[in-house]
């Protein structure tokens, strides 16, 4: 099953990265024929304005994982970090101010937060200094900053089991300074939990992603994503038009459990089973409560 | 005990205040002028400047918080920049719709998940065991707001004319209908955190079912059916409460989406809505709402835990 997830997330990949050479259509094309279903000209059917559904599809695919993916790494980078000085703190008050930052942050609602965060910049100019940022950029970093909390405890969890192991006093006793003790001692030690987080992130970010989009603050028509796709077809459904609903419906369906297959994978081949079993039911909570 | 309660209830001001302080500055992030909205398009220069005085713009960005706090605590969110009439009285038709979407949900959430999961740990990998398992994945792979067109596509082309897929029904009006309109949403909302609370029902219980004390229970000779559903279900409920507080984040989540789907008149249509006219004090005042909703939830369900379970409180008196 693992292998059937690793495949399906390659393929993704390759769609996403090649998605506009591949696509049959120009996903911006207007044509006459709207709303038409699918056929053996269009594989997927047409929306209102005539645009093809596959290529929008294809093209789309690259958008929604490349918020996705980058918006798990840049959580994941961030978290990590803020969880790995907590955990080296542990009870002190860095660990206290951090993690009841990082509850502040986990105590808004998602898809009441990202699209408040995205779509206050929708349409304007931002800047940090000389380097404007984009839409998508606040898109990816709202997404980003909504599942930072989450690496952050995992990272901290793990930093405090390991703060009374030997190789640490070793390392002190060196005189590593607190920089090195992370990077170097640390963090290969917690790679595993956290790659395993990443893993059951990424699809949790995609959906994110679609959701925001699909209520129109997320990624801006005449660009693709699968939340637009579905956002366009809603109106369409009552008229009985399910092409437009049905396929971003599956191609999320399939990304997520391909992803949670690899994150399974990973999970059994990193995580001793003797520390997990206890702690199944925190496990299944932390894993699947981020949406 | 009590003492301890309120230590806990202590730990999440800050969180509510942090969470008050990320409000106003994205309320104050938001494009347009404020005074320049309440004083109209054609309005003076010196009305305007007037205006802004008035609301307190010109002081400094802190003075500015303490001030907005200060209405808000008493009970004054602002004035909808759309309508002109005060936030809370936009948000109060709302609430009650949204409430109900979440006690409907929750309530099915716990009728259906708790038991499903206990039938699932009873039989272990069996049939019943394996087909939950299957659909819980689907379910949460599945996310709300795509179920919910899907529902839409059933319910309101394939099998019309059997169940209501848009608006709303106040109770006050008719019962029947009231429910027959909130079925659909509730049911969409409830699928995936059905599949998280039978998952940790299922690994708890079947924690409990390998303890000593069952083994001791079963040697003893006490009935099968009292061990599951009253010593080990007792046991076994905690995490599931621990869930039920984070799945209420999941709720409030899903209401933004399902609501304006099935195009129901609650707070989560509102976000969206008042979003698209430009009307962010409503916008930002329902987002905190949202935020301070999930925070005492979880308050709440932290105090149940202590409440219920003994060790928890010793484990609260040891950390403090």
């Amino acid at each position: 099953m693992a292998l059937a997830g690793l495949v399906g997330i390659a393929a993704l990949c390759f769609v996403g990265a090649f998605g506009a050479f591949l696509a049959p259509y120009n996903p911006d094309q207007t044509s006459a024929l709207a709303t038409a279903p699918p056929s053996a000209a269009h594989w997927m059917g047409t929306d209102q304005l005539g645009r093809d559904v596959f290529s929008r599809m294809l093209v789309g695919t690259g958008s929604s994982l490349a918020v996705g993916v980058g918006a798990t790494a840049l959580a994941l980078v961030v978290g990590s970090l803020i969880g790995m000085v907590a955990g080296l703190d542990a009870g002190g008050w860095v660990d206290t101010v951090a993690m009841r930052a990082m509850d502040v942050l986990f105590a808004f609602p998602v898809l009441v937060f990202v699209p408040v965060l995205s779509g206050l910049a929708i349409g304007r100019h931002l800047r940090i200094g000389p380097v404007s940022i984009s839409q998508l950029a606040v898109l990816i970093g709202a997404v980003a900053v909504v599942f930072v909390p989450v690496f952050a405890r995992v990272a901290r969890a793990s930093v405090a089991d390991e703060v009374g192991k030997d190789y640490l006093q070793a390392a002190r006793a060196f005189g590593a300074r607190r920089r090195d003790l992370l990077l170097r001692n640390l963090l290969p030690n917690i790679q595993a939990p956290l790659a395993v987080q990443a893993a059951f992130s990424i699809p949790l970010a995609i959906i994110t992603e679609a959701a925001v989009s699909f209520l129109g603050f997320g990624i801006q028509p005449p660009q693709a994503s699968w939340g637009d796709i579905l956002n366009d077809g809603r109106s369409q459904i009552v008229l009985g038009d399910w092409w437009e609903t049905v396929f971003p419906a599956l191609a999320i369906l399939v990304t997520v459990l391909c992803f949670n297959f690899v994150g399974d994978a990973l999970r059994d081949a990193l995580d001793p089973a003797t520390a997990r079993r206890a702690d199944e039911a925190a496990a299944v909570v932390t894993e699947m409560t981020q949406a | 005990m009590w003492r301890l309660a309120l230590r806990r209830v202590a730990l999440a001001v800050p969180v509510l205040f942090l969470v008050s302080v990320l409000s106003f500055l994205l309320l104050r992030a938001a494009p347009g002028n404020p005074a320049q909205l309440q004083a109209g398009l054609d309005a003076t220069p010196k009305v305007v400047a007037a205006i802004s005085r008035q609301l307190g713009l010109d002081r400094p960005l802190a003075t500015q918080y303490w001030l907005w706090l200060d209405g808000v605590l008493h009970g004054n969110l602002g004035v909808s920049y759309s309508t002109g009439e005060p936030v809370t009285s936009v948000l109060a038709p709302r609430v009650p719709v949204t409430a109900e979407l979440g006690v409907l949900s929750l309530v099915l959430t716990v009728l259906v998940g708790i038991p499903l999961g206990i039938w699932s740990a009873l039989g272990k990998d069996g049939p019943l065991d394996h087909s939950t398992r299957v659909g819980a994945l689907v379910f949460v792979a599945v996310p709300n707001f795509v179920l919910a067109l899907f529902f839409v596509l059933v319910f309101g082309w394939w099998f019309r004319n059997i169940l209501p897929y848009q608006g709303f029904v106040p109770l006050g009006q008719s019962i029947a209908s009231n429910l027959s309109h909130a079925i659909l949403p509730s049911v969409c909302l409830a699928l995936g955190p059905i599949g998280i609370v039978v998952r940790v029902t299922r690994a708890s219980m079947l924690e409990q079912l390998g303890s000593d004390y069952v083994l001791a229970a079963r040697a003893l000779g006490v009935p099968w059916r009292r061990v599951v559903w009253n010593d080990a279900l007792r046991n076994a409920v905690a995490p599931v409460l621990t869930v039920l507080g984070l799945v209420t984040g999941y709720l409030i989540s899903g209401a933004v989406v399902v609501e304006t789907i099935f195009n129901l008149p609650g707070l989560g249509a509102l976000l969206v809505e008042s979003f698209d006219n430009r009307d962010y004090t409503v916008t930002i005042s329902v987002m905190m709402l949202g935020a301070v909703v999930f925070v005492v939830v979880n308050l709440l369900v932290d105090l149940l835990h202590a409440f219920v379970n003994p060790r928890v409180r010793a484990r609260w008196a040891r950390t403090s």
